[in-house]
């Protein structure tokens, strides 16, 4: 029944948001009529370092070249990302999504570590994956929560996970890959603390060592730079969520640019470039979704 | 005692080689001692130097070990590793955390592998690390590379060998707070270090890398080598220490020496192998030293062997010495007999050909003697001009004696009148042709100058060499008389000493080429006195001339030096100002107004003519000339018509050459247009003017063009030639008439009455200057058929100004067919005896100006007689024309038998005309008849 409301609230907002939008959809055809792609990308990881590159910028600058355009970079952030794509500002309320406002287009794609989730696949077209991630739980060194022991599948490892919270405060970030609602943790019991400082990924550790919270999530990205930036300061207990995808958005009414990107990024993985990207701003991640990397390489 | 050291020294001199022999012999033990103790210490030097590069060579091999376990321990001390380590400790799983630890360990040994290099290859095939139980957590490299197997969990860092699968494997441990954790090792190939191992020119090794076993490591390609065979016996060898290799049962080392260096904190060393050529190179050996000693010995026991073979040759060479001096000196005696036979011989031969010269000189002398006595002066010189010898006529002339003369040059007499390019140039012609004449004014021993018309001749010996000279000395001086008269008489006014107007005309011209090139302006100022006439009617001939005289002077007077002021006939004058200074018409204009100003102002004062006080006013006509003006006479005209525009406008005045006389010009111009037309459709005709000898018959005609115009009838040569010659058409139009007068002479010749009849026409100087001129005129006798020696053709002085010498040669051509010539208008111009007496002429013609005023003008009367004396001298025949009256006839008569033309025997007359006049003439009638029509036709005339 929640499945079903939502299936009709993405539709009634993408047909609203075609409706209103239409004059502002920009496919394959306007952009390179107007000879400029604008990306909108939050300061996240490496996907976006905030310094003028990152993986999804230089996979953004590739595809603009590949299409004959000027590239332009626009920032924005998890809780503005959508309505700058769409001139909408989206609303969740009760399982369902609706678009609301008119608001500024600032930009054709998102491409930004933007995880793949049923309600934005609602009202976004997604590109084929770009990188898979997991979100896992971290906690302080000095916790005395300990890690804990692989499990015999990914789901018994999310289970003792889980377990290990106990009445421990997590810190959370809502509206991203961070966000309880997507992993089932609202409204089960756990101490929830959303972090709304800002709206980068990046602070979370950060915030827990400043004992904001006695557990934070954090997605595999991140995790990666983590333990290189705070080693011996925090340690990863486990999974809280299955695997993810990352991938880029466009808008509903851009299916050929979709397409386009779609065939650029399979012949980036054919030829080696895309490898090379992912080892420039993630190395290491390889080794941990090896099934992912296995198929392409 | 000096006598006994003199004798001891003499006992010494027959043996000074055996001492000289036995002082090398010292001096060479002293050499060779020095060279042995030399090449000991190169030896030595060699020696250092072999074991300087061994162990530089075992230094090499050590720091590329030491670099290899340094880099093990810092891999080992890695923070990535210790990273990995921390979070072990916090107890994280490989799945959910350490992967990003081995993740960048990974990265780093990557990195390593990829980085660094060793003589441009990779210097590690394999990185590894290992955790405590000596699992490889992380292990990178190629996929070729040896599994690493751990070497156990090392304290310290070392290295290791391992011979057979050629790799040195570098290890340090992971400490972690004092505690062994891991270890990581480094693995490299042992072929690395080839390239630090030495080859020989020939490419065989010389350098080895031994293990403690004796085991060759290196080189890479050592199969073949002995040393793998003593490897064991090699490496037991002392280090340090340079070893002949000749104990070894090894023929192939044999001559060998060997060095062996350890490589410090290994149990390898470096075994270094060189030929004793390869080490000592040149230096000797101390057996070469021995040898080289032995030879000086030998040595000098040859050179006393050869001093006593020396002494007996010397013996045998001087006995053979004077043998041959004996018979060089009978030889000798014998050539100079022979020599003294054939001198005499000579002699008498030479004598024979003298006596018989002498008498032929003789005979050459006589004859010289009588020609040297000649009327005219002689002298005779050597080669150089020093006179040997002169005549009497020459001693009298010269007012010098015999003695003066003899001794001198020529130069004892010269005027210095002539320069010493003119003399340089006399004396090549004399060398180049053996002869010169020319006018050469002698200077007396009295100080007077003489003319003298010099003829030098060269005289040759039989061998054609010159031997002397003989320069005569003909009297030209009443020549010269006459020549310098004529020219003060046709240049000059003899009442007002001014320049006349063939003077004036030349200047003009000068003036023009000059301003050409000067890009100039200058000025012509016609000036005529007002009512001159009515003074010359009133007060008679000697007043006029009076007034002209003063006249002349107070112009004169009112000019610069550089201008010309010119009688140019009766109360004419002309100044020409040659040259304004200016390139601008108006400044010129102004100057010349100026002295037109001062010359009318000089007038305003009234003239004193004894016993008269008369006034007279000028007026002057102005005209400028151009850089671009060519025409003398359109100039004159100018000027003449600005002169009456003066007068028109009420005399003693000025007047500029001004627009309206332009139209004038104009008609110059329409009428050089008609002229070309004509000329080109031949309707220039010729007519004829009789000419007769002193008995009035009738020798033939001066052909004289005329042209018919359409509108303005018939016009005279006067007016139509000065178009001609501006227009440049006085070629075709010469051409053109000589073709006319030579079809006419042809006419003539069929007819009796006129076949005896000559044609004398004008040949132009600018005909003369033509290249072809003498083929265009036996072209045109040829398609005519006219009598060349009926054809007489009439030059003017101004065809001899240039290139005389070119003039001659035409002439002498044209004379050689028989066409003669006339010189017309003489003693108008450049009359000169120089070309006078060269030129091939037949007549010379006295000019009508002369002969108009003949009998009032006392000039014109002794110029026409001067040019009858010089005809006659020349022999010549003279011919006057323009006579008109029977008093100038007679005047002329009385000088001579002479040629007349002129209007008293005969107008010029159409062709027809003169032929029906000619016939009248014609010898088959008598003298009578003749004489009658010439006193008829006179008659004729003069109504």
């Amino acid at each position: 029944m929640l499945s079903k409301r939502i299936v009709l609230g993405s539709l009634s907002g993408a047909m609203a948001f075609l409706f209103v939008t239409s004059s502002w959809a920009a496919d394959l055809a306007e952009i390179k009529q107007r000879g400029e792609i604008r990306h909108i990308g939050i300061r996240y990881a490496n996907f976006v370092t905030g310094a003028g590159d990152g993986l999804d910028v230089e996979l953004m600058q590739g595809f603009a070249k590949r299409i004959g355009v000027s590239y332009k970079l626009v920032y924005s952030d998890f809780y503005s990302v959508i309505r700058d794509l769409l001139g909408k500002d989206v609303v969740r309320k009760d399982g369902e999504v609706t678009l609301t406002g008119d608001y500024p287009v600032k930009g054709d794609v998102i491409s930004t570590g933007f995880t793949m989730l049923p309600w934005r696949e609602a009202i976004l077209l997604y590109s084929d994956p770009v990188l898979p991630s997991q979100v896992l739980l971290v906690a302080p060194a000095e916790s005395e929560l300990q890690p804990i022991q692989d499990g015999v599948d990914l789901a018994a490892d999310i289970a003792n996970t889980r377990k290990a919270i106990g009445s421990r405060s997590v810190l959370v970030m809502e509206r991203t890959c961070l966000d309880p609602t997507n992993y089932g943790l609202v409204n089960v019991g756990l101490d929830l603390k959303s972090y709304n400082k800002s709206a980068n990924l990046n602070e979370m550790v950060p915030a827990m060592l400043n004992q904001e919270a006695e557990l934070t999530l954090l997605d595999v990205p991140d995790a990666i730079l983590d333990l290189r930036k705070w080693a011996g300061r925090i340690k990863i207990l486990g999974p809280i969520s299955g695997r993810q995808m990352l991938a880029t958005a466009f808008p509903k009414d851009a299916p050929a640019l979709r397409d386009e990107f779609n065939a650029y990024l399979s012949d980036i993985k054919a030829s080696g470039v895309y490898d090379r990207l992912v080892d420039k701003y993630y190395p290491g991640i390889r080794r941990f979704f090896p099934e992912f990397f296995a198929k392409t390489d | 005692m000096q006598s006994s050291l003199i004798r001891f020294s003499r006992s010494l001199a027959p043996h000074w080689l055996s001492i000289a022999a036995g002082a090398f012999l010292l001096s060479m033990f002293f050499l060779i001692g020095n060279l042995y103790s030399s090449q000991m210490e190169l030896r030595q030097n060699a020696d250092a130097r072999l074991v300087s590069i061994g162990e530089a060579r075992a230094a090499e091999i050590s720091d590329f070990l030491s670099a290899r376990q340094q880099a093990a321990v810092r891999l080992a001390g890695s923070e990535d590793i210790a990273n990995y380590f921390s979070n072990l400790d916090l107890g994280m799983s490989v799945r959910y955390g350490l992967f990003a630890n081995l993740a960048a360990i990974e990265r780093r040994f990557q990195a390593t592998l990829d980085e660094e290099k060793y003589q441009g290859q990779l210097a590690y095939l394999q990185l590894a690390f290992f955790d405590r139980n000596g699992i490889a957590q992380v292990d990178v490299g190629a996929s070729s590379a040896p599994t690493l197997s751990p070497t156990g969990n090392p304290a310290e860092p070392s290295i290791q060998i391992d011979e057979k699968r050629r790799l040195i494997v570098a290890s340090a441990p992971v400490l972690q707070k004092g505690t062994m954790r891991g270890a990581v090792e480094t693995v490299s190939s042992l072929n690395l270090l080839a390239s630090l191992v030495s080859t020989n020119d020939l490419g065989q090794p010389n350098e080895f890398l031994l293990g403690d076993d004796g085991d060759v490591l290196l080189p890479v390609e050592r199969e073949r080598s002995p040393i793998v065979a003593h490897g064991r016996a090699l490496a037991a060898l002392q280090s340090g220490r340079i070893q002949a290799l000749s104990n070894l049962e090894a023929p192939e080392l044999k001559g060998y020496l060997a060095l062996r260096s350890p490589i410090g904190g290994t149990r390898l060393s470096v075994l270094r192998l060189a030929s004793e050529d390869e080490l000592y190179g040149n230096t000797l050996s101390p057996v070469s030293v021995f040898y080289i000693g032995l030879f000086a010995i030998i040595l000098f026991g040859l050179a006393i062997g050869f001093e006593r073979m020396r002494q007996n040759a010397a013996r045998l060479q001087i006995k053979f010495i004077e043998s041959n001096r004996h018979r060089a000196e009978l030889a000798e005696h014998n050539l100079a007999l022979s020599q003294e036979i054939e001198r005499r011989e000579a002699i008498e031969t030479d004598l024979q050909r003298q006596s018989e010269a002498l008498d032929k000189t003789n005979a050459e002398l006589r004859i010289a003697a009588a020609a040297f006595n000649a009327q005219e002066g002689m002298i005779v010189t050597d080669t150089k001009g020093v006179i040997l010898s002169a005549n009497r006529a020459f001693v009298s002339l010269t007012g010098y004696t015999m003695e003066e003369l003899v001794g001198q040059t020529a130069r004892l007499f010269r005027a210095h009148r002539r320069d010493a390019e003119f003399y340089q140039s006399m004396w090549n012609s004399v060398k180049s042709t053996g002869g010169w004449q020319g006018d050469m004014s002698l200077r007396t021993k009295s100080g007077e100058h003489c003319a003298r018309w010099l003829t030098i001749s060269a005289v040759k010996n039989e061998a054609g060499e010159v031997t002397n000279y003989i320069g005569s000395y003909y009297d030209i001086s009443k020549l010269k008389h006459a020549e310098e008269k004529i020219r003060e008489l046709a240049f000059f006014d003899q009442l007002t000493g001014l320049p006349n107007r063939v003077l004036l005309i030349d200047r003009v011209r000068q003036a023009l080429n000059s301003n050409t090139r000067n890009k100039s302006f200058g000025a012509l100022l016609f000036i005529d006195l007002d009512n001159f006439k009515t003074l010359n009617d009133s007060l008679g001939h000697d007043v006029g001339d009076q007034l002209l005289k003063k006249v002349a002077q107070r112009i004169s007077h009112c000019v610069r030096a550089d201008d010309t002021v010119a009688r140019f006939g009766g109360d004419e004058f002309v100044v020409l100002l040659a040259n304004l200074g200016t390139q601008e018409a108006k400044a010129a204009a102004l100057q010349a107004e100026a002295i037109g100003e001062k010359i009318l102002s000089a007038f305003v004062e009234t003239f004193q003519l004894d016993p008269y006080e008369y006034p007279c006013t000028p007026s002057v006509g102005v005209t400028l000339f151009s850089p671009e003006d060519r025409n003398v006479d359109e100039l004159l005209k100018r000027a003449d018509l600005a002169m009456y525009d003066a007068k028109t406008a009420g005399r003693n005045g000025l007047r500029f050459f001004d627009p309206v006389m332009q139209t004038m010009i104009s008609a110059r111009a329409s009428l050089e247009a008609d002229l070309r037309e004509d000329l080109k459709k031949e309707r220039l005709l010729l007519h004829y003017q009789p000419q007769v000898d002193h008995e009035g018959r009738l020798l033939g005609a001066e052909a004289l063009a005329r042209w018919p115009h359409a509108e303005r009838g018939l016009v005279f040569p006067s007016e139509f030639i000065p178009v001609a010659e501006s227009a440049g058409l006085i070629l075709p139009l010469g051409a053109s008439m000589l073709k006319i007068a030579c079809r006419r002479l042809a006419h003539w010749s069929a007819d009796p009455a006129t076949e005896h009849l000559t044609v004398a026409i004008n040949v132009s100087a600018l005909q003369m200057r033509q290249k072809n001129f003498v083929e265009q005129v036996r072209a045109i006798i040829e398609q005519t058929g006219a009598d060349p020696h009926r054809l007489k053709i009439e030059l003017t002085e101004s065809t001899l100004v240039s290139n005389v010498d070119d003039v001659i040669t035409k002439m002498d051509k044209l004379k050689a067919i028989g066409i003669g010539f006339s010189l017309d208008d003489f003693g108008t111009g450049y009359s000169s005896l120089s070309y006078l007496k060269r030129l091939p002429l037949d007549q010379l013609k006295i000019d009508r100006s002369f002969v108009k005023d003949i009998l009032v003008d006392p000039n014109d009367a002794a110029i026409a007689q001067m040019i009858i004396a010089l005809s006659k001298s020349l022999g010549l025949s003279v011919i006057a024309e323009g006579v008109e009256t029977d008093e100038q006839y007679a005047f002329l008569a009385s000088q001579g038998q002479l040629n007349y033309q002129g209007y008293l025997f005969g107008r010029p007359l159409p062709p027809e005309d003169f032929e029906r006049f000619a016939r009248a003439f014609s010898p088959r009638r008598s003298s009578r008849q003749e004489r009658l029509f010439v006193d008829r036709d006179v008659r004729m005339k003069r109504l």
